[in-house]
């Protein structure tokens, strides 16, 4: 799917791409100007960029699960665990880079970076509050869910 | 005096307990699959080459001796055939389990990818990356091993193209200490395999852990780990082959 197909999904209520997917396609852009400017490893720009394009066709299907009334079944818990662990690499990947441009005092990707963290923070927090409050999680999920808000947290080490 | 077989089983229960394991690595670990350190001097080198590698593996020298450079680098590391030995498919499958936050390392031979590794810190670079020094092109291993020349040059520029290494008179970029030093920090159980820690830049890095544990598993005698929790002594391949996950 092209960039432009993506635009044209992400109005669409029904899409996959919905809401937060907006945010992590306008992190691309950011993420390709940034290879070119801060040139770290560029294999883990490509593994940020694959990681963002695999959450992006995920978002909506997280979102969806997390207003279900009914139990989740066992394969929907896998689905949601699987985004979760998504989520929780994107945004360890991004608070890495916000680390960084904060400590090479890069002001402007810095904000860029931090504002669409936040949004999916945000996001993701959302849903795992709605997980949590659900009564059939499996044991998996707790550790997904605890990763993704530690990496959220953007914490050195501490006790789950 | 703890047993050996009690090292090990305390190294599987913090394993076990632990959520973001980070793994560092050295030379240690790339010997026990076969690759020679270079930085160690059999006495073989000097027969054959003006210097020993430890000198050549400068940029220093691979600007003044650029031919010679290339002499020692192709035969020594343009056709490895080193695979990834049990510690580096353990390491691999501490992140497919999600158990892992980072495998750092000094060694540069792209085994813990090979392995299966993402999140991996290399910091002395990967010898299968290549570059220009005139425009910074990339290369792959296959553009240096077809060059008709000894020392490959860039089809765009012209220029000499150069190993993505970190060469022995080189540091270690700003940005790649200060994301592994992050990397570090957001651990909750170390483990060091086949390395020095008391020189610099290794030594930096392991102050930043604060975490639970930091274990050593020391190959020989120049792994050199000092404040450790436990310290085993074996080779990589036997303790990790008696690890469950």
């Amino acid at each position: 799917m092209t960039e432009n197909e993506i635009y044209k999904k992400l109005r669409d209520k029904d899409s996959p791409y919905f809401a937060g997917s907006a945010c992590l396609l306008s992190l691309l852009p950011v993420i390709k100007a940034m290879e070119k400017e801060i040139p770290y490893q560029q294999e883990e720009y490509k593994i940020l960029s694959s990681n963002i394009h695999k959450l992006m066709e995920d978002d909506g299907v997280y979102f969806a699960l997390s207003l279900k009334q009914e139990p989740l079944t066992a394969d929907e818990w896998k689905k949601a665990i699987d985004i979760t662990w998504e989520y929780e690499s994107v945004l360890l990947a991004l608070n890495e880079i916000m680390y960084l441009l904060n400590e090479i005092h890069s002001p402007l990707y810095l904000s860029l970076i931090k504002e669409k963290f936040l949004i999916l923070a945000k996001l993701c927090q959302l849903c795992l509050a709605s997980f949590y409050d659900m009564d059939n999680q499996p044991e998996e999920f707790f550790q997904a869910g605890n990763m993704a808000l530690l990496a959220i947290r953007g914490e050195e080490h501490e006790e789950l | 005096m703890a047993t050996q077989e009690e090292k090990i089983a305390a190294l599987q229960e913090w394993i076990d307990q632990s959520k973001r394991i980070v793994f560092f690595g050295g030379p240690g670990v790339s010997a026990e699959s076969g690759i020679l350190d270079y930085r160690k001097d059999d006495g073989l080198y000097g027969r054959r080459y003006r210097y020993c590698p430890f000198v050549i593996m400068q940029l220093s020298y691979f600007e003044d001796y650029t031919e010679d450079f290339y002499d020692y680098y192709r035969s020594h590391f343009l056709n490895l055939d080193a695979k990834p030995n049990k510690c580096h498919k353990y390491v691999a499958n501490l992140e497919r389990m999600r158990k892992l936050r980072a495998v750092i390392t000094q060694s540069f031979e792209g085994l813990h990818q090979q392995a299966g590794n993402e999140r991996v810190y290399e910091l002395n670079g990967n010898i299968n990356r290549y570059y220009c020094r005139e425009c910074g092109a990339q290369f792959t291993p296959d553009y240096i091993r077809n060059s008709p020349t000894n020392v490959p040059h860039c089809d765009k520029c012209g220029g000499v193209i150069r190993p993505d290494i970190v060469m022995r008179d080189e540091h270690i970029e700003y940005e790649k200490r200060i994301r592994t030093e992050k990397a570090m920090s957001q651990g909750d159980l170390l483990i060091v395999g086949g390395i020095n820690l008391s020189l610099y830049p290794a030594a930096s890095m392991l102050m930043q852990f604060k975490g639970k544990y930091k274990i050593s598993i020391e190959t020989g005698p120049d792994d050199k780990c000092p404040g450790m929790d436990l310290v085993i002594q074996g080779k990589l391949v036997d303790i990790f082959g008696k690890l469950h996950l």
